[in-house]
């Protein structure tokens, strides 16, 4: 009666852990799945021409923006600078998520002050260099050491796909 | 005593946890199915914990798996559809017209289609979606009718999968005015009808 007791005992106590486990750490294996899918390499830039049907990587994919994608660790660099053109009128934002893949951060190109756009990543807690550009900078502290900068530019003038594409491969990391 | 440590211990241990894990799983995959933490619009509904890192557990891996890399809601508000205004799911087999009028108190809004597996479908046009620069309203007013069909339709066609399959539309309002996001359950949303069996 005890054995039969306390396999149910240990049955109902692993039951939650096995809901919450699996909530809490699904989101970081679909971010992993994300950088073994599309073979990311830490710390580059990949952009992504208009997705079509072929495009498997990420669910709900919107047609008519062309991203590009970071996969950053903080643990082998100290700070990441990136920056970019921004189109004329057209939608362009920058997000950054964290490695549970929340969103911590986003602006878009209404919200920066220039059309060109610099911004440097830092780990919570660390300071920005002295010498930093301060007036043309934006500075973003990431809560975790590993995440993904996910950039979208809105393309609704497809016959332009040239003007949108230079746009796209502005976005670069600063070496 | 290795028997039983297996029998009473390891054993229920794994069945627990494989269980848990398969009921989160199956909660997680009920996305756009659920009522329950919705906002509810007619056919559409949403959610304002998508993109937002005060989301619960429980959000983030929906999101994670369903909608990965949303954005907060005054960057963007997600409706997802997948029944039509009578309450049937959308389905392949089927013809439908989405009915509404241009939505202006968003910077830009779509309609995307997307197969049962959440990725765009293949079709002989290669369009995926209709938005406020490509559709084409009636004349004189700012009212469109989309066709939601296999079969090409002459204007606003949004072509569905040949394969038999359940049908995720996604309405996408791109920094959205406070007007929309203050009242997501009750501003005029386009309507769903099915036409054709």
């Amino acid at each position: 009666m005890k054995k039969i007791s306390l396999f149910f005992i240990v049955f109902f106590l692993a039951l939650p852990l096995g809901y919450y486990s699996f909530l809490y750490f699904l989101p970081y294996y679909i971010m992993s799945e994300v950088a073994r899918r599309k073979q990311l390499t830490y710390n580059q830039v990949y952009h992504q021409s208009l997705p079509t049907d072929a495009s498997r990587a990420i669910v709900l994919p919107n047609p008519d923006f062309m991203y590009s994608i970071v996969l950053y660790d903080l643990s082998q660099k100290e700070s990441l600078l990136i920056q970019s053109n921004l189109p004329d009128s057209s939608y362009w934002s920058v997000g950054f998520y964290d490695g549970n893949t929340s969103n911590y951060w986003v602006k878009n190109d209404q919200q920066l002050k220039s059309k060109k756009v610099k911004i440097l990543l830092l780990l919570k807690g660390k300071h920005p260099p002295k010498d930093i550009d301060a007036a043309n900078t934006e500075v973003v502290y990431a809560p975790t050491p590993k995440g993904i900068i996910l950039t979208r530019l809105l393309v609704l003038d497809k016959k332009n796909l040239s003007y949108f594409d230079a746009i796209q491969k502005s976005f670069v990391i600063v070496p | 005593m290795i028997k039983n440590i297996l029998l009473f211990f390891l054993f229920p241990l794994s069945l627990g946890l494989v269980v848990g894990s398969g009921w989160a799983y199956y909660q997680i995959k009920q996305f756009g199915k659920s009522k329950d933490q919705q906002i509810l619009n007619g056919s559409w509904q949403t959610s304002l914990e998508i993109g937002s890192e005060r989301e619960t557990l429980f959000g983030r891996a929906t999101v994670a798996l369903n909608a990965l890399f949303g954005l907060s809601k005054e960057e963007v508000i997600y409706f997802t559809a997948t029944r039509d205004h009578e309450g049937n799911l959308i389905e392949s087999q089927s013809e439908y017209v989405i009915e509404g009028q241009n939505i202006e108190n968003a910077r830009y809004w779509s309609i995307t289609l997307y197969g049962e597996d959440l990725f765009l479908v293949p079709n002989s046009i290669q369009r995926f979606n209709m938005n406020a620069a490509t559709v084409v309203f009636e004349k004189d007013t700012q009212k469109f009718q989309i066709y939601v069909s296999a079969q090409k339709k002459e204007k606003n066609w949004l072509p569905m999968p040949q394969k038999p399959q359940s049908i995720y539309l996604l309405l996408r309002l791109y920094n959205p005015q406070k007007s929309i996001y203050e009242h997501l359950d009750s501003i005029r949303l386009p309507i769903i009808k099915k036409i054709k069996n």
